[in-house]
């Protein structure tokens, strides 16, 4: 076997400098942040139920702070993802997320400035040399708020490498017995229960304490079914949303044979089934398995834009409507196989105050399947709301 | 013996239903992610640019689209009543087009009757209850854009189960297409959209239509658990939230079986643990899916909705027609559903051509709907108005 080699030598000449932006072509529709919860399996009544919304802190229904990926055109990958590596593939690597405040609510326009960060080639078990490219996303709304910065790592790795590791134990779906999914089906209800208790309440950083372990959430099995749901909750995803920019994907270095018309604004209008991602492109290997082995993934495999909201989405729910999300670190190890569950854990490691006057916790968290296959890791920084002195 | 006792039915048949109404106003995304659903390419629908320049100056939805504004795909009045351990499928759809287009701000809804009930007996069950039901679908200024008369068929889940277990097994696997099979499906798909292009913003004029003349083939699929996730997406009511739930629907008390009675869309749950009443994974329509379901029904694999054969009849119709014409009447028969792998053929004739006693310049059509092996889908037949060329 000859050595493999990665040239990635064309990234250079795109750090640092903006890349084409495709815009929204509606404004975000109350449906839209209903079809995000519910495909990101976030069952949190603030975002999808009116009364609950109207009753709450913001007087009607807002977004979740994991939506703003719900309106980028490339699941926030755009930035980390430029310059071509010849004949190479993509899977998400991770992202680090700043919030500075402002939540996305019915109405909205959101933009996203994206410009390519960094990268660096090491060498993986999985793929021999393989490129770790950093991009930002900086999402913002009409009025010029700034309401997050993401950067996201791509790992980009020659397709061939990927394809010939693929592990075949893993074809086939674990199946779950009748009563095995009836515990599972208390088990994932114990999280959503924990946020009706919270209900509009606030969750004081006086009664957090550092060692705390926050409540497990359970979610799951996946399938083709549900990771289907959730690519059509990008709404990128939907004919005709977006003005698209013009890529060349082939120029890129991705094969001919994954297809290269995804999200084209020219096929569009001609034959639009060609850029739908679902079927044609670099990312059909999530929802048909032949093409997931293509890649190098067993199976039916979801998408690590939807882990990020996972993580996100995790947190924000155990911090209530009082609470937020400042900072996240998630690192993508694995993704979520068809039939697999997903486990999430966190304990808080840190109480501070931070130079903002903001009262902060920082957790460790953890995502993992039923196995106990490491999905993501990370760390975050979550603001609570501070008991008034009596 | 397989027996089936529909005579709770009768007490439903002409009242009223709580009518289906959605949260929100229909918005424009609602109606592209419909078009795609549907396999429909019209740009009319989906392309703002282009509907700008339509005789509507925005977009507008295809004629197919009322039904995304019932809860239970218009089926609710043709499947109401106990029938002990049931299942049910769906049978056909008659269609009565009155006017009035959808466009993003609407609000719809609809008001639905039971109509009557026949029992027949059917190979692939026994007894088994031919049901129907009407859905008036009316906008906000009080205009009835639609009638839906909806024809469900219920049989013993047992029947259906033992038709499948006890069977033929070869249905149980999707067929296989190679990279070459598929890219000549991608040339055949893309001719019916050509038509669509060529067309554009022209009338289609009554006057150039000739009797017995073929309409276009057209082709879609094949179909996937991915596409038939897709097509239970772009129905609004299948989101959380999406609909003002009926307060009367329970699965068990229709008749639905143990595994097929979960919950979906009841209000009160919806509030507690969405995820338990999202009929994508629990309830009777699971085994669209997920096929270990589908067999506990009959089906052999993932199959598709009959709601949306519907919509693909009249999207047939109505893209044949272009921007100037409208689908009038529809008659429409499903006799079995698109399976996962299988790919939709739609071929068409002019039947005739006549002027109504309202002076409109109508064509009769007729569509049959088959799978790559010749098996038959659906069938239907349907009145289009067409403009006359000026004199």
């Amino acid at each position: 076997m000859t050595a493999q080699t990665l040239d990635t030598s064309d990234i250079d000449q795109y750090l640092g400098k903006p890349v084409a932006s495709s815009s929204l072509r509606e404004p975000i529709a109350p449906n839209d942040i209903r079809r995000w919860v519910h495909a990101m399996h976030y069952p949190n009544l603030l975002h999808f139920d009116p009364d609950f919304a109207a009753a709450s802190r913001w007087g009607k229904q807002i977004a979740p702070q994991s939506f703003c990926i719900a309106t980028d055109d490339g699941h926030g990958a755009a930035p980390a993802c430029v310059g071509n590596i010849p004949n190479s593939h993509l899977l998400f690597g991770g992202d680090e997320h700043w919030f500075y405040g402002p939540r996305v609510q019915p109405g909205d326009i959101v933009s996203n400035e994206r410009i390519p960060f960094d990268y660096v080639v090491k060498e993986t078990k999985f793929a021999g040399p393989t490129c770790f490219q950093r991009g930002d996303n900086n999402f913002t709304n009409q009025n010029g708020e700034l309401i997050l910065k993401q950067r996201s790592t791509a790992i980009r790795y020659n397709a061939h490498a990927g394809g010939d590791t693929v592990n075949t134990d893993d074809f086939d779906e674990p199946t779950w017995t009748d009563e095995e999914e009836l515990e599972l089906i208390k088990r994932r209800f114990s999280w959503v229960q924990m946020m009706h208790d919270l209900g509009h309440k606030e969750r004081w950083w006086d009664d957090v304490t550092v060692g705390d372990i926050l409540p497990e959430r359970v979610f799951g099995p996946h399938s083709l079914a549900s990771i289907a749901t959730e690519w059509r909750a990008f709404i990128v995803n939907t004919w005709g949303t977006f003005n698209l920019r013009k890529q060349d994907l082939a120029g890129m270095g991705f094969s001919e044979a994954m297809g290269v018309w995804e999200n084209d604004p020219d096929m569009m209008k001609i034959d639009p089934f060609q850029t739908d991602g679902a079927y044609y492109g670099p990312s059909r290997g999530h929802l048909f398995p032949n093409w997931a082995r293509r890649i190098g993934m067993p199976r039916g495999y979801g998408y690590g834009a939807s882990m990020g909201a996972w993580g996100i989405d995790y947190l924000a729910g155990w911090a209530g409507e009082h609470g937020m999300v400042v900072h996240a670190i998630s690192n993508y190890r694995g993704p979520a196989l068809t039939g697999d569950i997903t486990i999430q854990t966190a304990e808080v490691v840190d109480k501070m105050v931070d130079d903002e006057g903001r009262h902060l916790v920082q957790v460790k968290h953890k995502m993992a399947n039923q196995k106990g296959t490491i999905l993501a890791t990370g760390t975050a920084e979550i603001a609570l709301p501070k008991k008034p002195s009596a | 013996m397989v027996t089936l006792d529909c005579s709770d039915l009768d007490r439903y048949i002409g009242k009223p239903m709580q009518p289906a109404r959605m949260v929100e106003a229909v918005a424009n995304t609602d109606i592209r992610r419909w078009a795609q659903a549907m396999h429909y390419p019209n740009r009319l629908h989906y392309d703002s640019a282009y509907a700008l320049e339509s005789r509507f100056g925005q977009l507008i939805a295809p004629q197919s689209f009322p039904v995304t504004m019932d809860d239970g795909h218009g089926s609710a009045p043709s499947c109401i009543g106990l029938i002990p351990n049931s299942h049910m499928l769906f049978g056909g759809d008659e269609w009565w087009f009155y006017g009035p287009k959808i466009v993003a701000g609407d609000r719809i809804w609809n008001e639905r009757i039971p109509f009557d009930y026949a029992i027949k007996e059917t190979k692939f069950a026994g007894p088994t209850c031919f049901q129907r039901g009407d859905n008036f679908y009316y906008n906000q200024h009080g205009e009835l854009i639609s009638k839906q008369r909806s024809t469900s068929i219920r049989y013993s889940q047992a029947a259906g189960e033992e038709s499948i277990a006890g069977g033929d097994q070869s249905g149980a696997d999707d067929p296989v297409w190679t990279d070459d099979e598929l890219e000549a499906l991608d040339e055949r798909k893309f001719t019916w959209i050509k038509m669509l292009h060529d067309l554009g913003h022209s009338p289609r004029y009554w006057d150039s239509v000739v009797v017995g003349e073929d309409l276009p083939e057209r082709v879609f699929g094949p179909h996937s658990i991915v596409s038939f996730a897709t097509e239970w997406r772009s129905y609004t009511f299948t989101q959380w939230g999406g609909a003002h739930r009926r307060t009367d629907l329970n699965m068990a008390e229709l008749g639905f079986t143990g595994p097929m009675a979960g919950p979906e869309q009841d209000p009160t749950i919806e509030r507690i643990n969405p995820e338990g009443t999202d009929g994508a994974y629990i309830g009777p329509s699971r085994g669209h899916l997920f096929p270990r379901w589908a067999r506990y029904i009959g089906m052999p694999r993932g199959y598709g909705y009959g709601a949306s054969m519907g919509a693909w009849l009249t999207d047939y119709f109505g893209g044949w027609a272009g921007e100037w014409g409208t689908i009038r009447h529809s008659n429409c028969a499903y006799r079995s559903p698109a399976l996962t792998g299988d790919i939709t053929i739609q071929s068409g004739k002019i039947l005739d051509k006549f002027v109504d006693e309202d002076g409109r310049h109508m064509v009769q059509v007729e569509c049959r709907m088959t799978n790559q092996t010749g098996a038959v889908l659906a069938t239907a037949k349907a009145e289009i108005e067409l403009p006359k060329l000026p004199a």
